[in-house]
């Protein structure tokens, strides 16, 4: 079919037109010179980014079919479509993928939201926002060491994992000896702050007050933030991240590294950071003074975790200040408080429905009573491997008169008499978790006790597992102990 | 396979429209299935433009045109039977994503590209998402090589760019997934 065209005057530059539709009867019955436009627009839709040259603005032939070579039309397939074929693809695909060509590594790259980076050469050179322009979320910590490429041994810990070389310091300064320096850091944050306005979350280690300040002016919607190595200084820079709801301050880890986050920089946090929903402090000093400034300032507060903690006695007082605090979790707390003051100055969470303490001790009386009035309202308790948790200990959890809902597990040292001397006496309680303590015995179990357990809405009582062995190795013999283990083959 | 003859004009005096493949072979359909396709569709909400006008689609063949033609007219037949009925809509849905499925199963690797080139020009929502969804199926998990010549792609990478590439992904990088 052929129609006659009026020419263009000149090849005027095509204008953005990602967002309209051809108009066909405009192109094809209309005589006029907006079609040509829209016609050369609409063919240039269909070309790929690639910089192949057509010159489709310069001469229209008698047809106007866009002058695109026959032998492989895939290519006119938009970015939308391949975009749409690649998401569905599996993340193990996502590689291969890169290495098609380089739009397909292009294309690959901005689907890609969230990483963990290794290589901090890769952040510096730019190589790492040209790969992927629309990252999310980012995880720099394994990036600020300086680590040997080959090496096979990873020393780990619960926040942080770094490959060493096999001639690490005697004195077991591992992160002093191989963190980056500030500077370094910090220009870093730079660079990844300018190519990512969206970024959500952020884990870094070793940054200072400077190169959290470029992260707040350009990722303004930086939700989720982590910072290791983290003392008061830097914390100077946080209050400049207005978005930010979940923080993640690790001061010092036995081993690693060590930096002081105190009152100080709590109060720095307190006043800075309103919107914060879910704190964790990890190895942080601090005292009473600083976690009321928390509960004062932060009233969204809704998690707070504290762990291997250093505070000076009496703060536990301060987290009645926290009015709208739902979860409280304690770990791996070498002791609670050692002087937590006068009962009538302890106060209670008022809004507490969850208390969960993992690997603590629980060996003074005067702590652990305090630690359960703060926490009077709580309606779900659980304790899982903690040490020190005897009769007289449990005893203490009577205070709770809410809870509906404990759990136990790997609390060796409780009986099935202490156990129903508590929940006896519990009278909202509707669910137990029993499991892995090796002294409640379901020989002792007393009437009243089953009577109890009748009523429940769940139940799951296993104290004598020592684990749960997973279907697929019973029958291996995994996890007997002693001669059975090795079978003569 | 398809021409004029296949296509009886529906009884109820309701209108067809004429659509014209890039070899010049012409399909009458009825006017519902001829705007499932949106650039039809956009064709025809212009003022004065009037349905007996033809309608030129010169990037689509006629095979791929037919097998549009044939989808459309089966995917209407199953909107207009699911109502308000859960169950008729159940069923409606199996039947139509069973329709994808033999549609897509025929084909050859040629056709599936036609065909998605043709739905994407055409803008047909629906057939577009399936027909994605068929090109990956066909693509997952295959060799970079494979992919490149199912796209008919050559590697335009430098040895030195492939080799950088290769590094980065060796050790600079992970992909984590999101939470």
């Amino acid at each position: 079919m052929s129609f006659s065209v009026e020419k263009p005057g000149s090849p005027s530059p095509p204008p953005s037109v990602k967002k309209r539709t051809p108009r066909w009867s405009e192109l094809w019955l209309k005589n006029s010179k907006k079609p040509l436009k829209n016609h050369v627009v609409f063919t240039m839709q269909l070309q790929p980014p690639t910089p192949t040259p057509t010159p489709t603005t310069k001469k229209f032939s008698q047809t106007p079919t866009p002058n695109l070579p026959k032998s492989d039309p895939i290519t006119l397939l938009p970015d939308h479509l391949l975009l749409n074929i690649l998401s569905k693809l599996p993340d193990s695909q996502r590689n291969p993928n890169s290495l098609v060509c380089k739009r397909w590594l292009n294309l690959q790259g901005r689907l890609v939201r969230s990483l963990r980076l290794f290589d901090w050469q890769f952040l510096h050179s730019g190589r790492l926002l040209f790969r992927f322009p629309n990252l999310t979320h980012v995880d720099l910590v394994s990036g600020c060491f300086f680590s040997p490429r080959n090496s096979g041994i990873l020393l780990s810990h619960r926040v942080v994992s770094v490959h060493i070389g096999s001639g690490f310091s005697k004195s077991w300064k591992v992160c002093e000896d191989s963190l980056l320096p500030v500077e370094v850091v910090d220009r870093g944050l730079e660079v990844l702050a300018s190519g990512c306005p969206n970024l959500r979350k952020l884990a870094v280690i070793g940054a200072s007050e400077l190169g959290l300040l470029s992260v707040a002016d350009e990722c303004l919607t930086l939700q989720e933030l982590e910072l290791q190595n983290c003392n008061d200084d830097v914390l100077r820079g946080i209050a400049a991240c207005t978005n930010l709801q979940v923080l993640r301050l690790v001061g010092n880890v036995d081993g690693f590294y060590s930096s002081v986050v105190s009152d100080i920089g709590l109060t720095i946090l307190a006043q800075g950071c309103k919107r914060l929903v879910k704190l964790e402090l990890c190895g942080c000093e601090g005292s009473f003074d600083g976690i009321k400034a928390i509960g004062q300032c932060c009233l969204m507060l809704e998690e707070l975790t504290i762990r291997d903690h250093r505070m000076d006695g009496g703060w536990l007082a301060g987290l009645s200040y926290c009015e709208n605090l739902k979860t409280l979790r304690f770990q791996s707390c070498r002791e609670i408080d050692p002087s937590p003051g006068p009962d009538e100055f302890l106060g209670c969470c008022p809004a507490l429905e969850r208390f969960h303490l993992q690997k603590c001790q629980l060996r003074d009386k005067k702590s652990v009573r305090a630690m359960f009035m703060v926490c009077g309202a709580v309606r779900e308790l659980v304790f899982q491997d903690c040490w020190g948790l005897d009769n007289d200990m449990f005893s203490l959890a009577g205070t709770c008169r809410r809870v509906e809902f404990l759990s136990l597990e790997g609390c060796s040292l409780l009986t099935t008499e202490g156990l129903a001397s508590v929940i006896l006496s519990w009278k909202e309680l509707q669910s137990l978790r029993v499991v892995s303590c090796k002294n409640i015995k379901d020989s002792e179990i007393s009437p009243s006790l089953s009577t109890l357990f009748s009523v429940f809405k769940e139940l799951k009582w296993r104290p004598n597992t020592k684990s749960l062995l997973p279907s697929s190795l019973v029958g291996t013999g995994m996890g007997k102990k002693g001669s059975k283990f090795f079978k003569r083959m | 396979m398809a021409n004029n003859g296949e296509n009886p004009s529906p009884d109820v005096g309701g209108k067809t429209v004429k659509l014209k493949a890039d070899d010049g072979e012409i399909f009458e359909v009825e006017e519902a299935v001829a705007m499932e396709l949106q650039t039809v569709k956009s064709f025809f909400d212009d003022d004065g433009v009037s349905y007996d006008t033809v309608v030129p689609l010169l990037n689509v063949s006629s095979t791929a045109l037919a097998k549009v033609i044939q989808y459309c007219r089966r995917a209407v037949e199953l909107r207009a039977k699911s109502g308000d009925d859960e169950g008729a809509n159940e069923k409606a849905r199996e039947e139509r994503e069973g329709l994808e499925a033999e549609l897509v199963r025929e084909e050859s690797d040629e056709g599936i590209k036609e065909l998605i080139l043709a739905a994407n020009y055409l803008n047909i929502k629906d057939m577009l998402s399936f027909l994605c969804r068929a090109v990956g199926d066909r693509i997952k998990n295959k060799s970079v090589e494979y992919v490149r010549r199912f796209f008919v792609l050559e590697n335009d990478f430098s040895p030195e760019e492939e080799e950088r590439t290769r590094n980065e992904v060796a050790w600079a990088f992970e992909g984590v997934d999101a939470d």
